[in-house]
């Protein structure tokens, strides 16, 4: 099926800094990942999963906390939580990420630091302390991506302006 | 600060759209006399939006857009923005370059041409604004970035670690022989630096 030819009522938009769940035949998609990363953890058996939009890699690095979608190591293990609320078992669940660019492009402020790398650095040691299988991503770069994630089939659509479009 | 709505009241919007019309009579003056043509500007109106919503003002978070970006020193830190869209930015390189508009990709020479009006333009507005606020303001080298609007927001946020909640935009029209470039406009002060500003106008327009 042409992607465009989705019903819009059936995609739920996650902002940055914001999480979704939801069950298949939903759509969970993020529009415009630079150095933030996408994390989506999937249940198969029940189409069930959830989009996590992360900014920064790690809550103890500042001092607003209120959010706890917008860092790594608060928003995977919430996400997990939700989903296993839901009936999910954290053994069979699968997770995909995607995103954590470096848009290069501007004289470099004295920061010698890469947020993209370090977010995705982050995401991976926290997925790997929770013992959830990472089976696909698609990271780094210097380009935005736009994320689709189809709970129907546990796919993920990543679009980027010049640098293709693929399904992981 | 945080959450906190800004509202404009009538009085306010017009010293804002007065004070960024003036802005844009500089610039155009400063690109007038670079091209040795007559270019002219004007900013047909003014908002103050949250900086997430900066995308929707451009045409969506997947929008390919060009923009040219500053960083703002001196008292009022902030980011300053120039988005086109790209075919807006290839008129304007055109119109740079002085030569006919083209299809396809923009060329590092349409870049540089991009980057060096996008400077003039920072300045003038900037040296504007610290004139009527008596707030010094700086503007850095420019940057360019060619890519998604939300990847963009994604780096000021982040990469450029700024502290900020609204953006001030200015709908920037250029007219230069009849072809006309539509920019965006953004001035995203850092928190504190916005209260600074418009504390700073308010006062430099009842004391006179």
């Amino acid at each position: 099926m042409d992607p465009k030819e989705y019903n819009p009522a059936e995609e739920i938009h996650v902002g940055m800094a914001d999480m979704k769940v939801a069950q298949a035949p939903i759509v969970l998609t993020s529009l415009g990942l630079g150095s933030c990363v996408g994390i989506i953890l999937y249940y198969p058996r029940t189409q069930i999963g959830g989009l996590a939009h992360i900014m920064l890699p790690d809550v103890a690095l500042v001092k607003n906390r209120t959010n706890r979608a917008k860092f790594a190591n608060t928003a995977i293990p919430d996400l997990l939580e939700k989903l296993e609320k839901m009936g999910a078992e954290r053994r069979f669940v699968k997770a995909k990420i995607m995103g954590g660019a470096h848009m290069f492009g501007f004289a470099k402020t004295n920061k010698v630091f890469n947020v993209g790398v370090r977010n995705v650095e982050k995401v991976k040691e926290v997925l790997k302390d929770l013992k959830i299988r990472l089976v696909a991503e698609d990271v780094g770069g210097s380009y935005g991506r736009s994320l689709y994630f189809y709970l129907s089939t546990g796919e993920v659509r990543v679009r980027t302006i010049n640098h293709g479009e693929r399904i992981i | 600060m945080l959450n906190k709505k800004i509202v404009l009241d009538a009085h306010e919007k017009d010293l804002l759209k007065e004070i960024a019309n003036i802005c844009a009579g500089n610039a155009a003056t400063s690109l007038s006399q670079l091209l040795s043509k007559k270019i002219e500007m004007n900013v047909p109106n003014v908002h103050f939006i949250p900086i997430s919503e900066v995308p929707k003002a451009v045409g969506g978070a997947e929008t390919l857009v060009v923009s040219i970006v500053f960083q703002v020193f001196g008292d009022a830190p902030g980011i300053i923005l120039l988005l086109f869209s790209q075919s807006d930015a290839r008129t304007l390189a055109g119109i740079l370059n002085g030569e006919a508009v083209k299809n396809g990709v923009l060329t590092e020479m349409d870049q540089s041409a991009l980057k060096e009006a996008g400077s003039i333009l920072a300045a003038a507005y900037l040296n504007t604004l610290s004139a009527v606020t008596k707030i010094a303001l700086i503007p850095s080298t420019p940057g360019i970035l060619i890519d998604m609007a939300g990847a963009l927001i994604d780096y000021i946020l982040i990469e450029l670690s700024t502290v900020t909640e609204y953006a001030l935009l200015l709908d920037s029209v250029f007219i230069d022989a009849g072809k006309s470039v539509q920019g965006h406009f953004f001035l995203l002060p850092n928190s504190g630096s916005l209260e600074l500003i418009l504390k700073a106008i308010g006062e430099s327009v009842n004391g006179s």
